[in-house]
C-alpha cells in the first residue's frame, strides 16, 4: 500500500475515531450520572445487611453468655469474622470492643473511621459490656462499577461494528468507493497508464468533480485518438498514390501507435466500475443479513436457560438435556437443509428466497417469545434453523454470483466477516437485554429486527435477481459424483471436518465447560469465546489482502499453505493446553483458534471451486457447495459429541491435546496432499443477470 | 449420594403423600435386641406409628446372651414374620449370619446401630448388597469425626486407647490411620492390657493415657468400642487428670456422667426412625431389601460438654456455638 | 456540503449514539436493582436460615415437626428485628403452613407460586420466588437423614425496591436523553469536521489537477493530481504531433 492511499485512508480512520470518542465518552457520561445514585441508595442498603449480619454475631455472643463461657477468651472469633467477611464482601471491618480497645478485630480499620459507613451493635457478655463494629466497604459501588466496565466494554465494540455496518448501508459504501476509485485513477493517470483509469458513480463531492475532469480528460484524448486512427484509416488506401501521403502516412501512424502504447490510451470510454466491488459484494444484500443474524445471535446467550426454564411439555425429556437441545436441533436442521435450499434458492431467486427465510425467521422469534413448554421452544427453534440456513444459502449464493475465482476469496471472506461480526454483536447484546427486560421481550425484540430485515429486503433487493436460468435438479446421485471425486473428499475430510470440529468443540463445548470449571461465570466465558469473533473479524480481511497479494505479485495460488497453515496452528492451539496456564490458556486457545481459522476460511471455500472444477460444470455450484456445507456443518454437529466424549474418559487436558494433535496431522497431510497444486477453475466470469 | 437423594426424594413424596392404605392385615416385625429396649427401638416404632403403617411386633430381647440368639432364629423361620429388625452387631450376626454364611433367608432384614456392617462381614458392602439384609449404622464416617475434632481445636496427634479384641475397633483404628495420614497426622495407639487368649484387662489404663499424653497426643479418641465403654469413667477421670481432651463417638460415650469433652454422634432415636423408614421402604413401598442400600444419618450431632471444657481450659471455638449442642 | 451526506451522518450519529446510550442505562438499570435486590435477598437468607436452624435443633432433640411450641414466639422476635419482613412461616414439605407469624394462615396451604417455586427447587437448597411485588426467600428444612421435613419462608414486598428501582430509571432516562443528544450532536459534528476536511484536500487535488502544479513534496496525491495532468497533457501533444505529421502537407478533412 502507497502512502498515498494510506494519507486518504487516514480520513476513514478519523471516523472511526470520532465514533469511539464520542460513543466512550456518551457511556462514560452515563455511568458517572449512575455513580452519585448508586452511592446514595445503595450504601444504606448494605448497611442494614451488615446489620443483620452483626446480628448473627449477637446470637452466638447471647449462647456464649448463656453457657457461661466468656466470649474475650473464646477461641476462633477472628476466623469468624474472617469467613463473614468472605461470605459478605461488602463487609470490610469486624471488630469487637470493650471500653473502646478491639479484643477482636479483622479487617481494615481505616474502613470504620468513615463517617456513615459503619453500624454498631452493643453485646451482652459476662465481663464488661462490649460493642460489636461492622464496617462497610467505601470503595464498594467504585468496585461494582469497576465489574461493570468490562460490559461497558463491550458494549463500545458492539457499536462500532454496527456504526460501521450502519455507514456502509446509509452511504452505500459510496463515498469510500468514490475516494477509494479517484486515488486508483490518479495513480494510473500520473503513471501514464490511462487505460487503468475509472470512475464510479458513487463517488460525491470534490470527489466526484474530480473524478469526472479527470475522465473527461482521458475521455478527450481517447475520442482524440480515435479520430486521428479513423483519418489515418480513410487515407491509408490512397497511400500508393502519393509518395509524400506514405510517408505521412506511416509517420502519424508510428507516432499514434507509439502514444497508444506509452500512454496506454484508451479505445473505450472511461468505465463506470459501479457501487459494488469484490468487497462490497453483498451490497443490497448486507443490511438485511446482518440484521437478521444479529436477530438470531440475539437469544444465543440465554437460551439455555430460558429452556431450563420452561414447563417441559407433553414429551418427558429430562432435565440436563435441556441445555443441549435447542441447539443441537438448530445446528441440525441447518446442515440437513443446506445442500437441497442451494439449489432451491438458485432456482426461486435469491431475492425471494431471503424474504421467505426473514419472515419465516421473524415468525419464529415471536412465537418463541410467547413459548409455553420447552416442546414448543424445540419446534421453534427448528424452524428458526430453517429460516436461518435459507438466509444464509440467499446470501451466500449471492455472493458466489458476483464474484469470479479472482475475488471470490475476498468476496466469501467479506460474507463470513459479515457472520462473524454480527456473532460479536448479537450474543452480548441479547444478554444484556434478557438481563434487563427478561428472555421474551428480547426475543420479542429478535422477531422486531428480523422483521425489519426481512423489509429493508424487500425494499432494497433488486428484482433482477429473481429466477434465472432454469436449474437442473440435483439428485442424490449428484451428491455421491461430487464426492467420488478424491481430491474434493480430501479436502473434506483433512480439512472442512477438521476445522469445524476444533472450533465447535473448543469454543461451544469444551472451553465454557472449562471456564465454568475454573470457577468463573457463563459472563466471562462468553467474553473469552467473543475474542474468537473478534480474531476473525479482524483477521479475515487481513488474510484476504495477503492472498490476493501474494496472487498479484508472485502469481501463485496460496491457498493450499493458508489453509494447511490454518489448521497446524488450530492444532498447536489445542496442545497448547497440556500446560496448566488455567483462564489464560482459555484465553490464548480461543486467541489462536481465531486467527487460524481466519486464515483458512475463505481460501478453503475458494478452493472448492478450484477443487471439483469438473464436478461444478456438470452439477452446478450450488450443488458443490450445497455438499461442502452439509459435510461442513455435520462437523459442527460432531464436535461437540467427540469433545463430550473425550472429556468424560480422560479429562479437560487431553480432550484439548487430542482434539488439536488429530488436527495438526490432518493440516500436515493436506498439504501433502494438495502441494502440488490445484487445477484452477475455468473463468467463470460470465454475464450474470 | 444419586441413589441418597433419589431416595430422599422419594421419601418427601412419601411423607407429604397423605400414608398407604392400610392393608387387609398388619405387617409382622420381629424385633431382636440385645440389651433391652433402648431410643433406637423407640425411634423405630415412633417412625412406623406416625406413617400409619400398621404393624404387629414380636420383641425378644437377648439380654447379652448369644446362645440366646440361636433360639430366636429358630423361632423366626417357624413364624416367617415379614421383616426382622436387629440391634447392633452381635443380634445381627446372631440372626442373619455373615454375608459368606448367611442364615435365615427368605425374610428381609433390618439392623439398627451396627458400627461397621461391612468390616463385621453383616454385608460385602453399602450398597447392591446382594442379599436382603440391610439397615442403619451409627458411627460417623471417620472423615466427619476428624473433621469434627479439628473445627474444635486442630491437631495433628490423635491418641487412642482399644481393646484388640473387637474386630470394630481394629476397624475403626486402621481407618483413623489412613485418614490421619492422608492429612498429614500421626495416629497414637495404645491397646487395653490383655489376658494370655486375649480378653482385655481393666490394668494398667491410667499408664496407657499418661503416655499417650506424654508422646504429644492432643486428643483421646474414644471409639465404638464395648470394653472401653464399661470402663469409661477411668478413662475419661485419667485424660481430664492429664489435660487429655476426649472425643467421643457414639451417644452413649457422651451421655455418660464421665468427663468426656465433646463427641459426633447419632441420636439413637435418629438412628431408629432412619431404620423405620428402611422398614416401611420394604413393606409398604415394596423394594426388595437388598436394593435398599445401607447408610447413617446424613446429619450427626455434635455435642460438648462445657464443664468439662472450662476444667480443661479448653474452650470451643465461638463458630462451634452455631452447630454444636452445648451441655 | 452536500445534504444526502449530512442527512447519513445525521442518522448514524443518532443511531449509534441512542443504541450504546439505551444499552448502557439498560446495563446501569439492571445493575441497580440487582444489587440493591442482592442485598435484600441476602438479608433475609440468613434470617430464613436463621429459622431453619432453631427447628433444625428442635427436631434433633425428639421434638416432631408439627409439635414446636416455642416456635412460634422465636418467628414474632425474629419479625420484629427486620422491617422489611412482611411474615414468617415454617411450611411443610407439601406446602401447607404449620407456623405463621399470622395465624390465619395456620393450615392452610401456602399460595400456589409459591408451592410450585418449592417443588422446582434443587433438593435442600435455599430457593427463591417473585411473583409481582411479593416474594419469597425459603430455606429447606431437613431431618437427620436428609429428608426435607418442610421450609423456612419469609415473606416480603417488594414496594421499595420497585420503587427505587423505578425512580433511578427515570432518572437515568431523562439525563440519558440529555446525553444522547448531546453525544450525537458531538459525533455529527466530528463527522462533519473530517468530512470538511477530506473535502477540502480533495478542492486542493482539484486544484492541482487544472493548474498541474503542485508543491513539489514527495509521494503526495497533490503531485500525483499535478503529474497526472502533466501526463494528460504530455499525451495530448504527443497525439498533436501525431496530427501534425499527418497534416504535414494536405488536409485531414
Amino acid at each position: 500500500m502507497s502512502a498515498h492511499q494510506a494519507s486518504l485512508r487516514g480520513y476513514r480512520l478519523a471516523a472511526l475515531g470520532a465514533v469511539i470518542l464520542a460513543v466512550s465518552a456518551s457511556i462514560l457520561a452515563c455511568a458517572a450520572l449512575a455513580y452519585s445514585a448508586f452511592e446514595r441508595e445503595l450504601r444504606p442498603e448494605a448497611l442494614r445487611k451488615a446489620e443483620t449480619v452483626g446480628h448473627v454475631v449477637d446470637a452466638l455472643a447471647d449462647k456464649a453468655m448463656r453457657f457461661q463461657l466468656p466470649l474475650e477468651k473464646l477461641p476462633g472469633v477472628n476466623d469468624l469474622f474472617d469467613s463473614l467477611e468472605k461470605q459478605n464482601p461488602e463487609i470490610t471491618w469486624m471488630a469487637i470492643r470493650v471500653d473502646d480497645k478491639p479484643i477482636f478485630a479483622r479487617g481494615q480499620e481505616a474502613h470504620a473511621k468513615i463517617a456513615g459507613g459503619r453500624v454498631e451493635l452493643p453485646l451482652i457478655t459476662m465481663g464488661d459490656p462490649a460493642v460489636l463494629e461492622i464496617a462497610v466497604d467505601p470503595a464498594w459501588v467504585a468496585r461494582l462499577f469497576r465489574d461493570m466496565a468490562l460490559d461497558m466494554g463491550v458494549i463500545l465494540l458492539v457499536s462500532l461494528v454496527i456504526s460501521m455496518e450502519l455507514a456502509i448501508y446509509l452511504t452505500g459504501a459510496g463515498d469510500f468507493r468514490g475516494v477509494a476509485v479517484l486515488q486508483n485513477a490518479l495513480h494510473a493517470a500520473a503513471s501514464g497508464n490511462f487505460r487503468g483509469v475509472t470512475t464510479t458513480d458513487s463517488a460525491r463531492g470534490e470527489a466526484r468533480t474530480l473524478l469526472a475532469a479527470l475522465a473527461s480528460a482521458v475521455d478527450t484524448l481517447a475520442m482524440k485518438r480515435a479520430l486521428l486512427a479513423a483519418a489515418i484509416a480513410r487515407r491509408w488506401p490512397r497511400r500508393h498514390a502519393d509518395a509524400g501521403e506514405r510517408e505521412r502516412l506511416r509517420a502519424a501512424l508510428a507516432r499514434l501507435r507509439a502514444a497508444t502504447r506509452e500512454y496506454a490510451l484508451p479505445t473505450a470510454p472511461v468505465p463506470d466500475v459501479g457501487r459494488v466491488d469484490a468487497s462490497n459484494v453483498l451490497g443490497a444484500m448486507r443490511a438485511p443479513f446482518f440484521l437478521f443474524l444479529f436477530s438470531e445471535d440475539l437469544s444465543r446467550s440465554f437460551l439455555p436457560l430460558y429452556a431450563g426454564s420452561l414447563p417441559v411439555g407433553p414429551f418427558a425429556i429430562p432435565v440436563h438435556l435441556v441445555v443441549s437441545l435447542p441447539i443441537s436441533i438448530f445446528m441440525l436442521i441447518v446442515a440437513l437443509s443446506q445442500p437441497t435450499l442451494g439449489t432451491w434458492s438458485e432456482r426461486v431467486g435469491r431475492r425471494r428466497a431471503f424474504l421467505a427465510g426473514g419472515l419465516m425467521g421473524a415468525a419464529a422469534h415471536l412465537a418463541s417469545a410467547g413459548a409455553g413448554s420447552l416442546s414448543e421452544l424445540l419446534v421453534l427453534r427448528a424452524i428458526a434453523g430453517f429460516a436461518w440456513a435459507v438466509a444464509f444459502v440467499a446470501a451466500q449464493g449471492f455472493v458466489i454470483d458476483h464474484t469470479d475465482r479472482a475475488t471470490r476469496t475476498r468476496g466469501l471472506a467479506t460474507f463470513v466477516g459479515i457472520i462473524m461480526a454480527a456473532s460479536i454483536c448479537g450474543p452480548p447484546m441479547g444478554g444484556l437485554l434478557a438481563d434487563g427486560v427478561g428472555p421474551r421481550w428480547t426475543f420479542a425484540i429478535a422477531g422486531l429486527l428480523a422483521t425489519g430485515a426481512t423489509l429493508l429486503a424487500w425494499r432494497d433487493l433488486p428484482r433482477a435477481l429473481a429466477a434465472r436460468r432454469a436449474v437442473r435438479q440435483v439428485r442424490p446421485r449428484d451428491y455421491a459424483a461430487a464426492l467420488a471425486n478424491p481430491r474434493f473428499a480430501a479436502l473434506l475430510a483433512l480439512a472442512a471436518i477438521p476445522a469445524k470440529v476444533i472450533v465447535i468443540a473448543f469454543c461451544f463445548y469444551l472451553v465454557p465447560l472449562y471456564v465454568a470449571e475454573s470457577g468463573h461465570n457463563a459472563a466471562m466465558a462468553g467474553r473469552i469465546i467473543m475474542l474468537y469473533s473478534v480474531m476473525m473479524v479482524l483477521g479475515v480481511p487481513i488474510t484476504t489482502e495477503v492472498v490476493e497479494r501474494i496472487q498479484r505479485t508472485r502469481h501463485t495460488q496460496p491457498h493450499v499453505a493458508f489453509v494447511a497453515g490454518g489448521l497446524v496452528v488450530s492444532g498447536f492451539a489445542g496442545l497448547l493446553m497440556l500446560m496448566p496456564l488455567g483462564l489464560w490458556g482459555a484465553t490464548a486457545l480461543v486467541f489462536l483458534l481465531g486467527i487460524a481459522q481466519a486464515m483458512s476460511i475463505a481460501p478453503q471455500s475458494a478452493m472448492v471451486a478450484d477443487v471439483s472444477a469438473a464436478d461444478m460444470n456438470r452439477l452446478g455450484e450450488s450443488a458443490i457447495y450445497g455438499v461442502y456445507r452439509l459435510i461442513e456443518r455435520l462437523g459442527n454437529a460432531m464436535g461437540p459429541v467427540i469433545a463430550a466424549f473425550l472429556l468424560q474418559v480422560f479429562g479437560f487436558h487431553t480432550a484439548f491435546a487430542a482434539i488439536g494433535a488429530t488436527v495438526l496431522v490432518c493440516g500436515i497431510a493436506f498439504y501433502a496432499t494438495f502441494r502440488n497444486g490445484v487445477e484452477p477453475a475455468a473463468d467463470r466470469k460470465e454475464a450474470r443477470a | 449420594m444419586k441413589r441418597r437423594a433419589l431416595l430422599a426424594a422419594l421419601g418427601a413424596a412419601a411423607l407429604t403423600a397423605r400414608a398407604a392404605p392400610a392393608p387387609a392385615r398388619p405387617y409382622r416385625i420381629y424385633m431382636t435386641t440385645w440389651r433391652g429396649i433402648t431410643d433406637v427401638e423407640k425411634g423405630f416404632q415412633g417412625y412406623l406409628a406416625e406413617r400409619g403403617v400398621p404393624v404387629q411386633y414380636t420383641w425378644r430381647d437377648a439380654g447379652q446372651n448369644r446362645a440366646k440368639l440361636a433360639e430366636f432364629q429358630r423361632e423366626a423361620r417357624e413364624m416367617r414374620p415379614d421383616l426382622v429388625y436387629t440391634w447392633g452387631t452381635s443380634a445381627t450376626l446372631g440372626m442373619a449370619g455373615t454375608y459368606d454364611a448367611p442364615q435365615l433367608a427368605g425374610i428381609p432384614v433390618v439392623f439398627a446401630l451396627v458400627a461397621d456392617p461391612v468390616g463385621a462381614k453383616i454385608v460385602p458392602r453399602l450398597a447392591g448388597q446382594g442379599r436382603d439384609v440391610t439397615g442403619v449404622f451409627h458411627v460417623a464416617p471417620v472423615a466427619a469425626q476428624l473433621e469434627a475434632i479439628r473445627a474444635y481445636r486442630r491437631f495433628t496427634r490423635l491418641g487412642v486407647l482399644y481393646n484388640a479384641a473387637e474386630s470394630n475397633s481394629i476397624a475403626v483404628v486402621s481407618e483413623l490411620k489412613a485418614g490421619l495420614e492422608r492429612a498429614g497426622g500421626r495416629l497414637l495407639e495404645a491397646r487395653f492390657a490383655a489376658t494370655p487368649d486375649g480378653q482385655p484387662l481393666a490394668d494398667g489404663i491410667e499408664e496407657r493415657v499418661m503416655r499417650l499424653k506424654a508422646d504429644g497426643a492432643e486428643w483421646l479418641y474414644l471409639g465404638p468400642d464395648t470394653f472401653l465403654y464399661t470402663n469409661l469413667d477411668k478413662v475419661a477421670g485419667v485424660a481430664q487428670r492429664a489435660g487429655l481432651p476426649t472425643f467421643a463417638t457414639t451417644e452413649s460415650l457422651i451421655d455418660s456422667p464421665a468427663p468426656v469433652l465433646a463427641g459426633l454422634v447419632s441420636r439413637y432415636r435418629a438412628v431408629g426412625e432412619f431404620a423405620g423408614y428402611k422398614a416401611e421402604q420394604i413393606l409398604v413401598e415394596r423394594h426388595p431389601a437388598r436394593d435398599v442400600p445401607v447408610e447413617t444419618l446424613s446429619r450427626f450431632v455434635y455435642i460438648v460438654r462445657v464443664e468439662v471444657a472450662k476444667d480443661l481450659a479448653f474452650l470451643p471455638p465461638i463458630t462451634l456455638l452455631n452447630f454444636a449442642e452445648f451441655r | 456540503m452536500l445534504k444526502e451526506t449530512t442527512r447519513s451522518q445525521l442518522w448514524l450519529s443518532a443511531w449509534v449514539i441512542g443504541f450504546s446510550v439505551a444499552m448502557a442505562c439498560l446495563l446501569l438499570g439492571f445493575k441497580h436493582r440487582a444489587a440493591l435486590d442482592g442485598l435484600q435477598r441476602a438479608r433475609l437468607l440468613l434470617v430464613a436460615t436463621e429459622t431453619r436452624e432453631v427447628v433444625e435443633r428442635n427436631l434433633t432433640f425428639g421434638i416432631a415437626f408439627t409439635d414446636i411450641a416455642t416456635l412460634p414466639d422465636v418467628l414474632a422476635s425474629t419479625r420484629n428485628t427486620e422491617p422489611l419482613i412482611a411474615g414468617i412461616d415454617v411450611v411443610d414439605g407439601g406446602g401447607k403452613v404449620i407456623y405463621s407469624t399470622d395465624p390465619p394462615r395456620r393450615g392452610h396451604p401456602m399460595e400456589m407460586e409459591w408451592r410450585d417455586a418449592m417443588h422446582h427447587s434443587a433438593a435442600g437448597e435455599p430457593w427463591h420466588a417473585r411473583d409481582g411485588a411479593d416474594a419469597v426467600q425459603a430455606a429447606p428444612v431437613r431431618n437427620a437423614f436428609g429428608l426435607t421435613l418442610g421450609h423456612a419462608v419469609v415473606r416480603y414486598r417488594l414496594d421499595a425496591l420497585n420503587k427505587a428501582s423505578a425512580q433511578f430509571v427515570r432518572y437515568l432516562a431523562l439525563y440519558g436523553l440529555a446525553v444522547a443528544a448531546g453525544g450525537t450532536l458531538a459525533l455529527f459534528l466530528m463527522l462533519r469536521w473530517v468530512q470538511a476536511r477530506l473535502e477540502r484536500r480533495l478542492a486542493r487535488l482539484n486544484a492541482a489537477f487544472e493548474s498541474g502544479v503542485a508543491e513539489p513534496r514527495p509521494g503526495s496525491l497533490a503531485l500525483e493530481a499535478a503529474s497526472a495532468r502533466a501526463r494528460v497533457d504530455d499525451a495530448r501533444h504527443a497525439l498533436e504531433a501525431a496530427e501534425q505529421a499527418l497534416d504535414a502537407a494536405g488536409g485531414m478533412r
